[in-house]
C-alpha cells in the first residue's frame, strides 16, 4: 500500500470566543487520509467545521490537537516560518473569489506572487509562466493587466485557481470553490478542476454542502457533523447506500435533476446543535430518527462497513437496524 | 485598442484630461478646497522665490527705521529691530512649509507602520499600542510639545521631530481603523496562504488599501503643524528672534501693540492665518475626495 500523500488523524480545534471565554469545539478528533491525484469531497451543513479542517490541513490554523501528516512530516507544530516554505506544495481556492483577491494588484501580478516567493525565475520567464498558467485556466491573457474589480466572478474565480496552481502543488483545498457563482459560470468552474486534476495530478479536498456538486468531482467522500466525520467512502458506495442516519437524511433532502423523479424524503426537525453546547455521545443523537438511550451516553466509534472501504459511526449499523425507513 | 473603439468602449483620455476632468468634478463638489489650493499653491509660489521677491534682507537691521509704520519703501513697515516686516513674513513662508512637510512626513512615517502593525495583529499588542496613543490624546498636545522642546533646546530640529512624533498617533489611529475592516476580508488570508511573509502582507497588501484615511488626513494635519509651531515660537519656547518666523514675529509685535505700533504683529499673523485656512480648506475637499464614508451625493 502507498503512503498517503496527507494523513490527518484526530484533528481537533477549539476556539474560546473573546467575550465569554466558551470553549467552541468545532472539529473533534477528525481522522482521514488522501492519497496523490485523489479528490476527496467533505460534506456537511454550514456549522459542521469543514471550513476549520480544510484551513487547518493547510496550516492556516494550528490545531489544538492532532496531527497533519503532509508526505511523511508532521506539519501541525510547525512554526509561521517553515510553513510558508510548504505554501508552493500546499494551497487553498477560496469561497468567496470577490474579497479573495487584493483590489489593488493586477491580475498579473495577483497570479505571479506565488512565483516570485517560490522560484528563482527570471521576470520574463515568470512573465511567460504567467501567461501559460493563464491559458492553462482559460483565462484571457488581455484580462492579466486588469485589477480584479473589473472582472466577473468565474474570471475571479479562474484567477484565484490561477495562483493557486501556479507553483504546482501537491494539494490543494477547495473551500466551497462554486457556491457563490452563479449556476451557468459553476459547471465552467467545475469543468475546469476536473482537466486540471488530470493535468497537474494535485490532489484536491473539495469543501462543499452542495451534494450534486461533490458527486460531479469526488472520488471519495467525507460526511461532517458538528466536527466529527460521520461517514467516509467511496462517492459511489456513499451516494448509492449511506449507512449513516445522518447521510441517508442528508441524501435524501438533495433534490434530484429530474422533477419527476418520486421523492423518499425524510425531514430532519431542528437545527445543528451549537458546538458551544455539543450534546454527549453521538452528536447526531439530537435530531436521529433512530436514536436510542445508549446513543447518548458514548461516542460511537467508525465501524468498517463491507470490504472496509466504506466507514460510518453509528452503533446500529452492526445489527443492521441503521436505515432510516423513508 | 482599435477593436475597443468598435465595442463602443470610451476613447482612450489622454493623462492632463483625466486630471483636468477631476478637477472640474472636485470643484463642483467643493469649491472651497480649491481656494485652499490656490492659497497653499500662493504661499508655496512665496517660498521658492522668497530670495527675488524680498526687497530687503529679512534679518538685516536698519538701527534708523525702528518701527515705522508702512511706506512706499516698507510696504508693512519695520519691526522693533529696524528690520523690514515683508521681506520677513515672505521669507516666514519658508519655515511654514519647512515645519508643515517633514513633520506630517515623520508622522505617515511612523504612524503608518504602527497602524498597520496594530490592527493586523490584535490581541495585546493591539491593545498595548492603543493605549499608548490614548494616553497621547488625553494630554493636550501643546502642552507636552512645549514640555519636550523646553527640556530638548529651542531648535528648528526639535521642533519638527516633537510635533512629528506627537502627530503620528492620528495617523496610527486612522490606518489602524481601516486594517481591522480589512483584516477579516479573504484576500489578506490569500496573502498568507501564497506565503507571504508579515511584511509583505502589510506593506505590499494591506498598505495600498488602508492608506486612503491617511493621506485625507495629511493636509489638515500640516494646517495643525504650522499653527502648534507658530503657538511654540509665541510662547517663546520654539523657533527664537530674529528668525523670520511668524509666531516668532507675532510674539514680538504683540509687544508693540498696545502702543499702535499694530503692523509688526497683524501681518505675520494674517499670514499664518491665511496658511492654515488654505491647508484646512484644502484638506477639507481631500477627504471628501478620498474618503468614501464622507463622499456625500448632494451637497
Amino acid at each position: 500500500m502507498t503512503e498517503p500523500l496527507l494523513r490527518a488523524d484526530k484533528l481537533t480545534k477549539h476556539f474560546v470566543t473573546p467575550r465569554t471565554g466558551q470553549t467552541v469545539r468545532a472539529v473533534n478528533g477528525v481522522s482521514f487520509e488522501m492519497f496523490a491525484g485523489q479528490t476527496v469531497g467533505m460534506v456537511g451543513e454550514s456549522g459542521s467545521g469543514k471550513s476549520t479542517v480544510g484551513r487547518m490541513v493547510v496550516r492556516l490554523l494550528k490545531p489544538t490537537q492532532g496531527s497533519v501528516t503532509f508526505r511523511g512530516r508532521d506539519i501541525a507544530p510547525l512554526r509561521d516560518r517553515a510553513v510558508r516554505a510548504l505554501r508552493s506544495d500546499l494551497q487553498m481556492v477560496f469561497q468567496d473569489p470577490w474579497s479573495a483577491l487584493n483590489p489593488r494588484m493586477r491580475v498579473k501580478r495577483i497570479i505571479q506572487e506565488p512565483l516570485l516567493l517560490h522560484s528563482k525565475l527570471s521576470d520574463s520567464e515568470r512573465s511567460d509562466r504567467v501567461e501559460e498558467i493563464a491559458r492553462s485556466v482559460r483565462l484571457n491573457t488581455d484580462l492579466l493587466t486588469r485589477f480584479p474589480g473589473e472582472l466577473s466572478g468565474g474570471q475571479l474565480q479562474r484567477v484565484c485557481i490561477a495562483r493557486a496552481i501556479a507553483t504546482s502543488p501537491g494539494l490543494i483545498v477547495l473551500d466551497e470553490p462554486t457556491s457563490s457563482l452563479d449556476l451557468s459560470v459553476r459547471a465552467g468552474i467545475l469543468d475546469l478542476l476536473q482537466e486540471l486534476r488530470e493535468e497537474t495530478g494535485a490532489a484536491m479536498l473539495f469543501i462543499s454542502h452542495d451534494l450534486g456538486t461533490v458527486r460531479l468531482v469526488s472520488d471519495h467522500i467525507l460526511v461532517l457533523y458538528l466536527g466529527h466525520i460521520v461517514e467516509s467512502g467511496p462517492m459511489a458506495k456513499v451516494f448509492d447506500e449511506p449507512a449513516h442516519p445522518y447521510t441517508q437524511t442528508l441524501l435524501s433532502a438533495h433534490l434530484p435533476a429530474d422533477p419527476r423523479t418520486q421523492l423518499h424524503r425524510h425531514l430532519l426537525e431542528g437545527e445543528i446543535p451549537s458546538p458551544i453546547d455539543m450534546p454527549p455521545g453521538c452528536p447526531f443523537s439530537t435530531r436521529c430518527p433512530l436514536v436510542r438511550d445508549e446513543c447518548r451516553t458514548a461516542l460511537p466509534p467508525m465501524v468498517d462497513i463491507g470490504d472496509g472501504a466504506q466507514r460510518a459511526a453509528c452503533i446500529r449499523i452492526r445489527e443492521g437496524s441503521n436505515q432510516v425507513p423513508l | 485598442m482599435a477593436d475597443l473603439a468598435l465595442d463602443g468602449a470610451p476613447k482612450e483620455r489622454s493623462t492632463i484630461e483625466k486630471v483636468w476632468g477631476k478637477v472640474v468634478g472636485i470643484s463642483r463638489r467643493s469649491p472651497t478646497s480649491i481656494i485652499g489650493f490656490v492659497i497653499i499653491l500662493f504661499f508655496g509660489f512665496l517660498a521658492l522665490l522668497a530670495p527675488l521677491l524680498m526687497p530687503y534682507d529679512p534679518i538685516a537691521a536698519n538701527p534708523n527705521l525702528i518701527l515705522s509704520g508702512p511706506s512706499a519703501a516698507h510696504w508693512f513697515g519695520t519691526d522693533g529691530n529696524g528690520m523690514d516686516v515683508f521681506s520677513r513674513v515672505i521669507f516666514g513662508s519658508r519655515f511654514a512649509f519647512g515645519i508643515a512637510i517633514p513633520v506630517v512626513i515623520i508622522a505617515l512615517s511612523i504612524g503608518i507602520p504602527i497602524g498597520l502593525y496594530s490592527g493586523y495583529k490584535g490581541g495585546n499588542i493591539d491593545e498595548a499600542i492603543m493605549r499608548v496613543v490614548d494616553a497621547f490624546r488625553v494630554f493636550p498636545s501643546i502642552i507636552l510639545a512645549l514640555a519636550v522642546v523646553a527640556a530638548a533646546g529651542p531648535s528648528l530640529l526639535n521642533v519638527v521631530l516633537v510635533i512629528g512624533i506627537l502627530d503620528a498617533p492620528i495617523f496610527v489611529r486612522v490606518v489602524r481603523a481601516e486594517v481591522l475592516a480589512l483584516r477579516s476580508s479573504s484576500f489578506v488570508e490569500s496573502g498568507l496562504i501564497v506565503g507571504n511573509p508579515t511584511w509583505r502582507i502589510l506593506f505590499v497588501h494591506l498598505l495600498p488599501n488602508a492608506i486612503q484615511g491617511a493621506m485625507a488626513q495629511t493636509a489638515v494635519r500640516a494646517a495643525w503643524a504650522v499653527r502648534i509651531s507658530a503657538t511654540l515660537a509665541f510662547l517663546g519656547i520654539g523657533i527664537q528672534p530674529p528668525t523670520p518666523e511668524w509666531g516668532a514675529m507675532i510674539r514680538q509685535g504683540a509687544e508693540f501693540m498696545v502702543n499702535g505700533q499694530w503692523w509688526v504683529g497683524i501681518f505675520p499673523g494674517v499670514a499664518l492665518i491665511l496658511m492654515v485656512l488654505g491647508f484646512n480648506m484644502f484638506g477639507d475637499g481631500l477627504q471628501d475626495l478620498l474618503d468614501p464614508k464622507r463622499r456625500s451625493g448632494g451637497k
